[in-house]
């Protein structure tokens, strides 16, 4: 048994024939003719790769989406690219062949890259050696192996471009390895996406293993070639657990949730724009529990007019047919800046600073604007409105007066609207957490924002791995804190809901259903999974009651 | 001559499919347009993808646009709309 070590980008394990791809450049075997022909067949590579890249980009924006298509337009202008083209005349003028010419002008111009300190551009040089070697490719007449796998198996490759990996029969493939590449890199992601293992940066593979049988391990990021018994048999069983779990996921569609104490607890979903809408609703949503709107103010550059909004919302409204639909209103400022807000870009400390409602109540006709759209799209369907980073009291007395200044207007002009749209609020400080009690008698209903709220109480970036020890395991004082928040809810009588990531925390189930939150928003692919877990710690805590009263 | 600035907002700068939207644009126009980061001195010719992707612009940059030459206002306006909704 052979053990490579890499780093582990995607998926758990996954057992198969390895089938290893070398690329181009280091197959390319034609002679010179001369510089006038070698030109001619340069230019006509790169006519025919242009083609086959807009087909690639077709393709991609039908099956991924129109942003991971664009990358292969950015691949054609690479190839327009006078720089490049130069390049390769250069190099052909020096008596290389164009397939050497198009190699060594693309290596050329991805070391510029690789040279960068963002490991983002150091992703993008395998960008520019996949064109250059996709024109390499077609002078040296190669047929793409990736198109015609006869079996399936494990990838290694030196590295993947995005042209090969949506090229590949994906449905032949049980995962990635590659010598080189990152987190980022294109490989990476695809795998990602197909949901299979993937290792990258694994070193040098030996071509003699191309063909062996491995384990591909894409959690720990080990490649075992010929593994031995133990690691087969471990491999089986992950193989079985996963196959359970996604099963097993789609046995809660349809179910709903009933807390020991006989209440329902809606599994909702967390939008960020009208795709995720569409994705919450083929994942079950029984609402959408975060509909953030800044989308539609990054959209234009300029602030979204009420008739835009409006539009808006009552498409979301409409499309989620009966189920609620609660919108945040604009939550811009610290790491979300709208170049068109006079805002806080003096701050020097943005997080802390004039954002979320703030920043509304400042400029308070973006405010009034966007509660008249949506007040008006309340007509349509059951929609919310939600309020983010309310401090202290004050605040929601001033959105409150807002609110009633735009159902007068609305009154006034015979619009039809509902004057019972339910107004809500993020308890996303301590300072709010704190203030439930007189906040709770001020609106209708709260949504705990976890990821605030644990970098506030905390006064610790999640982001900074420097202190993650602050917020794993999560400290009681954030509990503590939501069971303040809840317990006011539950005294008002007001439904509490949390959205953010700790909603998909198996582990705090228990916690949730204790305090008596009503509402888990998610990520839309996250529903069915967080459903099953509700589903199952209620059915092992009546299992549990069950035996205390025997 | 006119120019405008520019805050990057995506926190990978201008990586390869925004540098590809912003060459695209700036092609559609007969101005010279160039793109500075005054804080580095570094600049690109806003028409070369290379070149443009090469500066390394990172998230929060600000940025010089310059253009000169008959359409250049009109440039300008495109350029600064297309690059907002690309998120930049």
């Amino acid at each position: 048994m052979e053990i490579i070590h890499g780093k582990g980008v995607s998926g758990s394990m996954v057992g198969g024939r390895l089938c290893i791809i070398r690329h181009a450049s280091q197959k390319s075997r034609d002679t010179f003719t001369d510089i006038e022909t070698e030109t001619d067949r340069f230019r006509k590579a790169c006519e025919q790769v242009k083609k086959e890249l807009s087909e690639l980009q077709k393709q991609t924006a039908e099956r991924t989406g129109k942003k991971e298509a664009d990358i292969f337009a950015v691949h054609r202008m690479m190839i327009d690219e006078e720089d490049f083209r130069d390049g390769v005349s250069d190099h052909i003028k020096e008596g290389k062949t164009a397939a050497e010419a198009a190699l060594l002008t693309g290596e050329n111009l991805a070391r510029l890259f690789a040279s960068m300190d963002s490991p983002y551009m150091q992703a993008r040089a395998a960008d520019i050696r996949s064109v250059s070697e996709q024109i390499a490719g077609v002078l040296n007449g190669q047929g793409n192996v990736l198109e015609n796998l006869r079996t399936s198996c494990i990838i290694a490759a030196d590295d993947l471009s995005p042209a090969e990996t949506v090229r590949m029969d994906k449905t032949r493939i049980l995962g990635f390895v590659t010598e080189t590449g990152s987190e980022n890199s294109h490989t990476a992601i695809l795998a990602r996406t197909m949901d299979i293992p993937a290792v990258v940066a694994a070193g040098r593979i030996d071509d003699r293993y191309d063909g062996a049988e491995c384990i591909l391990d894409g959690k720990n990021g080990i490649l075992y070639i010929e593994p031995e018994e133990s690691i087969r048999r471990l491999c089986l069983e992950t193989e079985l657990q996963e196959k359970e779990k996604r099963e097993s996921k789609e046995q809660y569609r349809g179910k709903r949730c009933i807390t020991p104490a006989g209440k329902p607890l809606y599994i909702c979903a967390n939008a960020g724009g009208p795709e995720d809408v569409l994705e919450a609703d083929e994942n079950d949503a029984e609402g959408i529990g975060l509909f953030r709107s800044e989308f539609l103010f990054m959209r234009w550059g300029r602030c979204p007019t009420e008739e835009e909004q409006f539009d808006a919302y009552k498409e979301t409204v409409c499309r989620m047919g009966g189920r609620e639909t609660i919108i945040r209103t604009l939550d811009a400022g610290a790491d979300k800046q709208l170049s068109w807000i006079p805002s806080s870009s003096g701050e020097s400390n943005p997080a802390l600073g004039l954002r979320a409602v703030r920043l509304c109540l400042r400029h308070s006709v973006i405010l009034f604007t966007q509660l008249r759209a949506l007040y008006r799209a309340s007509a349509f369907g059951p929609i919310a409105a939600m309020i983010p980073m309310i401090t202290i009291p004050e605040e929601l007395k001033q959105v409150n007066r807002i609110a009633a200044q735009v159902r007068e207007s609305l009154t006034m002009e015979n619009i039809r609207f509902n004057p019972e749209m339910p107004i809500g609020i993020m308890i996303e400080t301590p300072s709010a957490a704190l203030y439930a009690e007189e906040l709770a008698e001020l609106c209708d209903f709260f949504s705990i924002g976890t990821n605030d709220l644990i970098q506030y109480t905390l006064a610790a970036d999640r982001e900074n791995p420097e202190i993650t020890y602050l917020t794993k395991p999560l400290p009681d004082s954030v509990l503590r804190l939501m069971e303040i928040t809840a317990s006011a809810a539950v005294k008002a009588g007001i439904p509490v809901g949390i959205c953010g990531e700790l909603g998909t925390e198996e582990s705090l189930i228990p916690f949730f259903l204790h305090i008596g939150i009503t509402k888990l928003s998610v990520p839309p692919n996250r529903i069915l999974q967080t459903r099953g877990n509700v589903l199952n710690t209620i059915r092992s805590e009546k299992l549990q009651k069950t035996k205390e009263i025997f | 001559m006119r120019s405008i600035e520019y805050t990057i907002h995506d926190e990978n700068g201008i990586h390869a499919r925004p540098a590809g939207i912003i060459v695209s644009t700036a092609k559609k126009y007969n101005s010279v347009i160039t793109i500075q980061i005054p804080e580095s001195g570094k600049s690109a010719d806003a028409k070369k993808l290379f070149s443009v992707m090469g500066m390394g612009v990172t998230g929060g940059d600000t940025l010089l646009i310059t253009a000169d030459g008959e359409d250049e206002a009109e440039a300008l306006l495109k350029l600064e709309t297309e690059m907002r909704s690309a998120g930049l």
